[in-house]
């Protein structure tokens, strides 16, 4: 990926501090910029083309007074903003309409505040050619890092060859393609969900993440675009803390392996990315051990209060080198998202 | 109906390919999906050696008696009922299920992977049955169980099998089971019909076995989770079983947790197969998501529930079916040793290393790998070192 794309986003300066003393992350005396690659925000004008209503205010880029004042206290440098896709459904004159009027405000934002935002493309997975375009036209035009998707796309899964000219894209490009579940529908449907606990979330999320990286793998997807950098909210959803389980199938069911793999499934989840939002160090430890310390960025899922210490989270984990702790908390995440140091 | 077994298998003597044959009829079928079986593989897990060593476990100097409490076998006589089949077209039974006929190479795989105990349980297939027919099939199935841990007592425990669709009855299945049959505690699914077991329901059940203090198995069926779930997980894999299984486990756990069970029956004693699916390892996500929605959990900070969800689940048990030495030093970091025995899944072959596991966690104390080995599953099934 060239630096000389980044037009709009990225770049120095020095932020102002609404209100509250910015926090510095230091690690062995060093000062550590922090990046979160799960920040979520909305631009209602590409919306209401689609008749949706906000679901939070604080999801809005145009007053970032109380989302930096998080981020000060929280010891965020930089948000990687990316929006949930709500457009899947969407024709194609529409889906490019609002892709674009998402894309260019997205591009304004990160104008705006340079020191302190990039941005994920939106992109039309469901019209596969226009999403690559999307994509290329955000990275190049627009200077955003990379696509947000959802974990699957109006009941295809995401690893449906249907999508291969979109991976395709997204590897030439050299982008990070962050990949955001919505929840498994087709398991609250069947009422297995409901009840006290909000489990539509707390399971149908990383459901539908362990859902779609499972295919991706099985299915061949990244033997076929082998450069792809795709990284996956919630720290992978429950793959990685399970990957065992998907090499051990090889061996117990072969007949059930209709395809052949390049790799052991585990090799695939070591070449992955993964948000930090595993919440624990006992979690984020494992994590590392099974992904590997250098596929694990830090995430937040601001602005809904999942976590409001993901930078604790990391700096609290013992088992962590220092070095371990500087590219969960932003090294990894500089690199992939082409931000400079 | 879901796919056919391959009978081409690599790494098969003459012998293996002759039983093979006999078996290449196997279906994988869509209701015993969590039984899923296969053809051939299961014939890697035998010893090379009609005669092998029986391998004996020392931690610390000291023999250690091991445990397996996550054993599969099953009784035809009780399938015909059901007009089920070992080895029939349609199902996924193999003929190794079968305790009466199979014991021996049953134990030759037991002694080469250091197991001295099985503690046998059945996956249910009867959630379907009337009470006149439920009633008679645990029966014949209960005593069964009895005669297999009779026959070879040093070596095999039973839970009971139980009509959760009956509770009441179920109930009263438990109870025979334990204090007529000897059997250690019941073996259930993590659904019944399409209900959770959290359903009030089943407190019949639950209640019973809180008052005998005997232990619950909790094994999925992945075909348990609903069909249009099914849909996603189709294709290479096998997902409908790496996903559907550790998933139901997780939903029945969960709803055990968030429904109130656990606070109404605080003495039971449950233990989860495939170390209790993805919830041990995702617990932090239970605890915050009922703070980051409140309107999701009305009654409480969790809803009506006592205690932090992962509370709930350090007074669980599991088997430690996560394949290698940090996925149990993991486990045992998130719920504690004292909550943690073998597991192997025999007949299936998922694992052969249950034990080495255990033995290579990374950072476990002697005393710590002594009570997952063996030595919880003796207090909780009445084993008598």
């Amino acid at each position: 990926m060239a630096d000389a794309a980044f037009v709009s986003c990225g770049g120095g300066g020095v932020a102002g501090t609404p209100f509250g003393r910015r926090r510095e992350v230091v690690v062995s005396g060093k000062r550590v910029k922090t990046v979160d690659v799960h920040a979520h925000c909305a631009v209602p004008a590409a919306m209401a083309l689609m008749g949706r209503k906000l679901e939070t205010e604080t999801l809005l880029m145009t007053n970032t007074r109380e989302r930096l004042a998080a981020m000060d206290a929280q010891g965020i440098d930089v948000e990687a903003l990316s929006i949930n896709p709500y457009w899947y459904a969407a024709d194609r004159d529409v889906a490019q309409e609002l892709i674009r009027i998402q894309n260019e405000t997205l591009a304004e934002i990160c104008a705006a505040q340079p020191d302190r935002f990039v941005a994920f493309a939106s992109v039309a997975l469901q019209h596969p050619d226009l999403a690559a375009e999307q994509l290329e036209q955000g990275v190049k035009r627009y200077g955003l890092r990379g696509a947000g998707l959802g974990g699957s796309v109006e009941g295809l899964e995401l690893s449906d060859p249907k999508f291969h000219p979109f991976w395709a894209k997204a590897e030439a490009l050299g982008v990070l393609v962050f990949i955001h579940p919505q929840g498994s529908p087709e398991l609250e449907r069947s009422g297995r969900l409901a009840g006290n606990g909000l489990l539509t979330n707390t399971i149908g999320n990383p459901l539908e993440t362990t859902i779609a990286l499972s295919h991706l793998i099985f299915e061949g997807t990244l033997d076929r675009f082998p450069g792809l950098k795709i990284c996956a909210a919630h720290g992978g959803g429950y793959l990685p803390s399970y990957a065992a389980r998907s090499n051990a199938v090889q061996k117990t069911f072969p007949q059930r392996m209709t395809g052949t793999l390049k790799k052991r499934p585990t090799e695939y989840v070591r070449q992955l990315y993964y948000d930090t939002i595993v919440f624990t160090p006992e979690a984020l430890r494992h994590l590392a051990v099974e992904a590997g310390p250098g596929q694990i960025v830090m995430g937040t899922d601001y602005p809904f209060p999942w976590t409001s210490t993901s930078v604790d989270h990391i700096l609290g984990t013992p088992e962590l080198s220092d070095a371990d702790k500087i590219a969960m908390l932003g090294g990894t995440a500089m690199r992939l998202l082409g931000i400079k140091g | 109906m879901r796919g056919v077994l391959s009978p081409g298998c690599a790494n098969l003597n003459a012998e293996d390919i002759a039983m093979t044959t006999r078996r290449e009829f196997l279906q994988i079928g869509g209701g015993l999906a969590g039984l899923a079986f296969v053809g051939c593989h299961l014939m890697a897990a035998r010893p090379a050696r009609a005669q092998a060593r029986r391998r004996e476990v020392v931690v610390a100097g000291r023999r250690v008696k091991t445990v397996d409490v996550h054993a599969h076998c099953t009784v035809p006589e009780a399938l015909a009922l059901m007009n089920l089949k070992l080895g029939a077209p349609g199902t996924a039974l193999p003929p190794l299920l079968h305790m009466a006929t199979q014991a021996p190479d049953r134990l030759r795989v037991m002694d080469e992977q250091g197991i001295d105990v099985e503690a046998l349980s059945i996956n249910p297939y009867w959630y379907g049955a009337d009470r006149d027919l439920a009633r008679q099939l645990i029966r014949v199935q209960n005593e069964k169980l009895a005669e297999a841990c009779a026959a070879h007592p040093d070596r095999f425990v039973a839970f009971a099998s139980v009509a959760m669709q009956h509770p009441d009855l179920a109930a009263e299945q438990l109870e025979e089971g334990v204090k007529k049959h000897g059997l250690r505690g019941a073996a259930i699914s993590g659904s019944v019909n399409g209900e959770e077991i959290s359903d009030p329901k089943f407190h019949p059940f639950w209640a019973k076995a809180e008052q005998l203090g005997v232990l619950v198995f909790i094994h999925p069926q992945g075909a348990g989770v609903a069909s249009d779930l099914t849909k996603r997980l189709k294709g290479n894999g096998y997902l409908d079983n790496v996903i559907a299984n550790p998933l139901e486990t997780t939903i029945a756990l969960s709803h055990l947790i968030f429904e109130g069970t656990l606070d109404k029956f605080p003495g039971l004693k449950i233990c989860a197969a495939h170390a209790g699916g993805y919830l041990p390892s995702y617990a932090g996500r239970s605890d915050r998501g009922c703070l980051t929605r409140p309107v999701a959990c009305p009654g409480g900070t969790y809803g009506p529930i006592k205690r932090k969800p992962s509370e709930y689940l350090k007074d669980m048990y599991y088997d430690t079916m996560v394949f290698s030495g940090e996925g149990v030093r993991h486990l045992v970091a998130e719920v504690g040793a004292g909550q943690l025995m073998v597991g192997t899944d025999f007949p299936y072959p998922w694992t052969t290393t249950a034990v080495d596991d255990i033995l290579e966690a990374p950072g476990v104390s002697d005393a710590d790998r002594m009570a997952m080995l063996g030595g919880n599953a003796m207090k909780l099934l009445g084993i008598r070192a």
